[in-house]
């Protein structure tokens, strides 16, 4: 279940964020998991929701999940561009090789994150809460 | 309602432990190997004949990391290295901040390689760097003929392959050479090497391949 760590992660960052930004409800959250995590949307979808809703500002806030694809830079041909999804050996997981030579000598530039990227919310007036201290 | 742009990664905590630690490892000249795979393939039993060849050439220290029990830890130590257990409770796998919390329980400078037994499960743990050097990963004929296809992102990872348990691979049908050519498709660079836990046979070549300091 490490998708439990990451949760707990990203919910760290979106408190934060809401904090830092005098947030008083959160509306949705945009979150790309990159294809090359070991990260499973769906169930970070169903963790993510669970325990949003135990937060009074983050409950009923929309989850915008989407997938970043893998990009990489082959260092033996210097191909560019996103991976390609073998279908040979029937893997879900995309195979980290080069598209166009084949080695897999190559550095991911994309798709091996998993990004908290952005969140609506109503802020809190800044005037009145500044007057409150 | 407003937008609040955020751009921050969720596992880049992990990462940064990471680092540290490879960066700590390094400047205490020691060399660290990460040993993964499947329950019961054979991992410690791997470290232990490592540990008998080398152990009058190197300086050898291992973290052992287990759900709940030291089973593993107790084996270890007949060698007579030094080991750290972590138990990780409920968690499938080791993270970096595990991990150094048991490396600043060695003395250092005492030790030139480590091995890091991380928690029996061929799927978690290619999700999380612990800044190890290199990736062993010990997996074995038993599990039937089928493991390396059906978890790429643990056999991506690998800097070498154990394939264990050999013994048995004549009763179960199954053929060492369909394993190699099943890496060499999604993982050319990795070395592979058929090995014996209990009897250590191809456990020298496994320590070649591994480029081991000698
Ligand atoms: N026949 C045979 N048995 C082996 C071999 N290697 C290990 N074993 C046995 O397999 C069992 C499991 O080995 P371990 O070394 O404990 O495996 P492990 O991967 O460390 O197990 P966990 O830490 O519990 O995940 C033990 O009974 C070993 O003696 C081998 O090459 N052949
Ligand atoms: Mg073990
Ligand atoms: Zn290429």
């Amino acid at each position: 279940m490490h998708e439990f760590t990451a949760v707990k992660n990203i919910i760290n960052i979106i408190l934060k964020a809401a904090r830092d930004n005098n947030a008083e409800k959160i509306y949705s959250i945009k979150i790309g998991i990159g294809e090359l995590t070991m990260l499973e949307k769906n169930q970070i979808q169903y963790w993510l929701k669970l325990m949003l809703d135990e937060i009074d500002i983050a409950k009923n806030s929309k989850l915008n999940l989407h997938i970043i694809k893998g990009v990489i830079r082959c260092q033996e041909c210097n191909f560019k561009g996103p991976l390609e999804s073998t279908m040979e050996l029937n893997h879900l997981f995309p195979v980290i090789k080069c598209p166009e030579c084949e080695s897999n000598n190559i550095e991911i530039i994309k798709g091996d994150r998993c990004l908290v990227e952005e969140m609506e919310v109503d802020k809190y007036n800044e005037s009145i809460s500044g007057g409150d201290n | 309602m407003e937008i609040v742009k955020i751009g921050k990664e969720a596992m880049k905590k992990n990462e940064n432990f990471a680092d540290k630690n490879n960066k700590l490892l390094t400047d205490n000249d020691i060399f660290a190997v990460d040993v993964m795979g499947s329950v019961g393939s054979g991992k410690t039993s791997i470290i232990k004949q490592i540990i008998k060849k080398l152990k009058n050439k190197q300086r050898i220290g291992v973290i052992a990391g287990d759900l709940t029990t030291e089973i593993d830890a107790r084996r270890i130590e007949e060698e007579g290295v030094p080991v750290i257990q972590i138990q990780t409770g409920r968690v499938c796998h080791l993270d970096a901040g595990l991990v150094q919390k048991a490396i600043t329980k060695f003395n250092l400078a005492d030790i030139d390689l480590l091995f890091i037994e991380n928690v029996g499960n061929l799927i978690c743990p290619a999700g999380c760097p612990i800044g190890a050097h290199m990736e062993l990963v010990v997996t074995s004929v038993t599990e039937g003929p089928y493991m390396i296809q059906k978890h790429p992102p643990m056999f991506q990872r690998a800097d070498t392959v154990a394939m264990n348990k050999i013994d048995f691979a004549e009763k179960m049908e199954i053929s060492i050479e369909n394993f190699k050519e099943d890496l060499s498709k999604i993982n050319p660079t990795s070395k592979f090497v058929g090995t014996n836990g209990l009897t250590g046979e191809g456990v020298e070549e496994l320590i070649e391949c591994m480029n081991l300091p000698q």
